[in-house]
């Protein structure tokens, strides 16, 4: 089962990482059993499209996620691509959530199918870091026929790469079980990392493993000659530290245990990248109404709404506007979001528009500060912005309490605005926050 | 140039220089115009929207003028012992010396400095005592900050050929009649910055009560004179809105108050209402009104103060903060505060007197 024979104590394993295997495929699957055995991946269909998921009859293809769809495609022309529908896979992710938190509540989720915990604080209840993990991945498979794959380590370092260990994996097209629950004891941990590409390191994507190359790099063995400075020549200072503490197994990041969501967003990669100011604020109502409802599902108000721009070079903007009072209203939010992209200059066209909402409070501490309605003389356009979000947010709350009411009792996709009504129906976009993966459909 | 002047006196002149000159600027504009005649100094500071000149007496050595930058020389007198501090003037520096402290502070070239033609027109006398009463009740309500340009101003306009001062920042409206002073501009309104009355307001709070302010007024600007200080400000231009037509007739619900009483209870209250996302909630009942504020992360605070009430059982919301400048500016004992609902405007005045009226908009609670 693992590498050791001995079984280790929470203080030999302390951290543990649990990963569900193909997440999205998955669950695509059990939604939809005729695609049991077929190659099914999850991810954008359109140009730019990447594969988020890929069952593992797809990765007998070779197609893996993060790979182009268009490649994947040609690897497998029988391939059943799927657009993602985030709102069923956040609800096995918190079905998933909640069984981890039956077993501690020092855990911190990363995406919908990833989770580090914290095992420390169950010493005195000596559990055994090695039995908890079985009985977690037989809960995940029984509670919600999922499979998954468990690492314990001394750090988050060792315990993401056990975990990675653990999987299936494919060998000459077919699939070979790995041993689910994989533990890095300290004595091994020299010989894994003797192993390791740097690319398997944490953070380290293709733009840093290529500069890393051309010094020579490419083992996590080669990173421990090299010091720290001469790294950050090359790297940055912040990945030369992390790189540096890697390559001698050290991993300074605590399992963070956030216990309130700080904040709500929705970003979406387009199929066509969009220019100028007019297409974004149109693409824009999109976002705010997949705020404005998040926020409302979760009865919160935000008082700060950031507009994430990313070009077609790759580099991103962000602009903020906080105000005195909190938003859940989607023309409100479209408000502030439009005049923060009209402040933007737009060199180049953009292939990713995110809107977040922050600065969260609960819909009974939200203090508007009424305003006498005078002939707004305002010169900034923020100023405007304000005024028209302030109006609806405090004029509309009726309105909003009365859609709501009727997507309770009827569906989501009972009632809409003109702009979500489409000629199949009313179309509710779902939220996307960092799991954005690619385009949703390829336009027309 | 050369003079002496007590530290004290000097101070104070150069501060209100110092607070006028915009942090936005460089060079000899960022500067204070020191120019001696005789034994008559005078002290100028300008953003060019608005000019503050201060005349004080000082021992003359030799007649003269610099430009010293603005906060340094504030801070650098400041700094000195009590007693006479000595000025001298050379062609790059200025030596200000007290016992054997000594700064030399490199100066701005004077022909560098903006040309400020004094106002030309014959100025009209009012009462100090009035105006000032006024200025101190309205000069609050309007907006500090940029964002609207034409709430930033005073209002100075005519009734029944008196004058009548409004100012708001679309939160709150402070309108008052000052029938000792007769309107200004004639049949003209004026639209004066509030940064340049708040500054008329410090030049006149040690005036005897029967001093008079001179004013004059040409197209674009006007003009303060108090005692030896000189306040000149263009005016703002533009449109101010019809805001007196937002003061309802008459209001459904009356609560009547001692106003000390009340004061202490919102300042308590205001302890827990730190940012603009918290408000004091008035619940106005029969003999008392309930007074509470609750923070989500704080705690939260409750107090009860006798009051007369007429009208319905009502909560009502407010920001302490302009609450209390409202309640602080209403003169006598007592005041009136009357309310519609919990989303309109509720008007705050004293008991038998309307030359004062301050209307302020409720925070809504969710």
């Amino acid at each position: 089962m693992s590498n050791s024979t001995s079984e280790p104590s929470v203080d030999e394993a302390p951290i543990l990482h649990v990963d569900l295997d193909a997440f999205f495929a998955s669950v695509e699957i059990l939604d939809d059993p005729s695609l049991r055995g077929k190659p099914v991946c999850v991810g954008g269909m359109a140009e730019r499209g990447v594969i988020a998921s890929a069952s593992y009859e797809a990765r007998r293809y070779g197609i893996r996620s993060a790979m182009p769809s268009m490649v994947a495609r040609r690897l497998c022309p029988d391939l059943i691509i799927l657009p993602g529908r985030f709102d069923r896979y956040e609800v096995y992710s918190r079905k998933f959530h909640s069984i981890i938190a039956d077993l501690t509540p020092d855990y911190e989720p990363l995406g919908l199918d990833e989770v580090f915990c914290d095992l420390r604080s169950l010493r005195k209840l000596r559990i055994q870091p090695l039995i908890a993990a079985a009985r977690l991945r037989e809960r995940i498979a029984d509670e919600l026929q999922l499979r998954s794959g468990v690492g314990l380590g001394r750090n988050k370092l060792f315990a993401k790469l056990a975990s990675k260990e653990s999987k299936p994996r494919i060998v000459d097209g077919e699939l070979v079980e790995g041993p689910g629950v994989v533990w890095v004891s300290p004595g091994l941990e020299t010989r894994w990392l003797e192993q390791l590409p740097v690319r398997a390191l944490w953070g380290v994507g293709p733009a840093t493993a290529a500069k890393l190359q051309k010094l020579g790099l490419n083992w996590v063995r080669d990173l421990a000659k090299v010091d720290e400075a001469t790294l950050a020549r090359h790297v940055g200072s912040s990945m030369a530290a992390s790189l540096a503490a890697y390559a001698h197994g050290e991993d300074y990041r605590e399992v963070v245990v956030e216990r309130q969501v700080k904040s709500v967003g929705h970003d979406q990669t387009f199929a066509r990248s969009l220019e100028g100011s007019a297409a974004l604020v149109e693409a824009a109502k999109t976002h705010a109404g997949v705020v404005a409802r998040a926020l409302r599902d979760q009865g919160r108000v935000a008082r700060t709404i950031t507009v994430v721009l990313r070009f077609d070079d790759l580099t991103s903007i962000s602009r903020s506007q906080t105000l005195p009072f909190g938003l859940d209203d989607d023309v409100a939010i479209l408000a502030i979001a439009e005049a923060l992209i009209e402040s933007v200059d737009l060199p180049q066209s953009v292939r990713l528009l995110g809107i977040h909402a922050s600065s969260l409070l609960g819909r009974g501490e939200n203090h508007v500060q009424l305003s006498f309605d005078i002939d707004s003389d305002a010169s900034n356009p923020r100023e405007r912005a304000h005024d028209v979000s302030l109006e609806r947010q405090v004029g509309h709350e009726a309105l909003r309490d009365a859609v709501d009411e009727v997507r309770r009792r009827f569906g989501r996709t009972s009632l809409g605005t003109a702009a979500e009504l489409k000629e199949e129906g009313v179309d509710i976009a779902t939220q996307r926050g960092r799991h954005a993966f690619g385009p949703e459909r390829t336009e027309n | 140039m050369k003079f002496r002047s007590e530290r004290d006196i000097l101070v104070e002149a150069l501060s209100a220089a110092s607070r006028v000159v915009a942090t936005r600027f460089v060079g000899a504009s960022s500067g204070i115009l020191l120019t001696l005649t005789g034994n008559q100094l005078v002290v100028t500071g300008t953003d060019l929207d608005i000019t503050i000149r201060t005349t004080v007496d000082v021992i003359g050595h030799e007649d003269g003028s610099t430009v010293v930058p603005a906060r340094l020389i504030v801070d650098a007198v400041r700094s000195l012992e009590a007693g006479a501090v000595t000025v001298a003037s050379g062609d790059e520096n200025v030596e200000i010396s007290l016992g054997r402290a000594k700064f030399s502070l490199r100066t701005f070239s004077v022909p560098d400095y903006p040309n400020l033609p004094p106002l030309t027109g014959v100025p009209t006398s009012i009462p100090a005592l009035d105006l000032i009463q006024g200025l101190n009740q309205v000069v609050r309500a309007a907006a500090s900050d940029d964002a609207r340009p034409l709430l930033t101003g005073v209002l100075f306009t005519t009734e029944d050929g008196t004058l009548r001062l409004i100012a708001t920042d679309s939160y709150r409206l402070a309108v008052r009649d000052v029938p000792g002073v007769k309107g200004l501009g004639g049949s003209q309104d004026l639209l004066v910055p509030a940064r340049a009355l708040q500054e008329l307001q410090r030049a006149a709070a040690s005036l005897s009560s029967d001093a008079e302010i001179g004013v004059t007024i040409t197209d674009a600007e006007i003009c303060f004179v108090v005692d030896t200080t000189t306040i000149a400000s263009r005016l703002i231009d533009g449109n101010y809105p019809s805001v007196l037509q937002l003061i309802p007739a008459s209001y459904p619900n009356q609560l009547r108050i001692a106003k000390d009483t009340l004061l202490t209870s919102l300042r308590r209250a205001k302890l827990l209402a730190k940012d603009s996302t918290s408000s004091v909630r008035l619940t106005m009942k029969d003999k008392n009104v309930e007074v509470r504020t609750q923070s989500h992360d704080a705690g939260d605070v409750e107090d009860n103060v006798d009051a007369d009430y007429n009208g319905e059982e009502i909560t009502i919301a407010f920001n302490p903060s302009f609450l209390i400048d409202g309640i602080e500016a209403v003169p006598g004992d007592e005041v009136m505060l009357e309310v519609s609902d919990s989303v309109r405007p509720a008007m705050v005045h004293g008991v038998d007197d309307s030359r004062f009226r301050y209307l302020l908009m409720p925070v809504r609670v969710q």
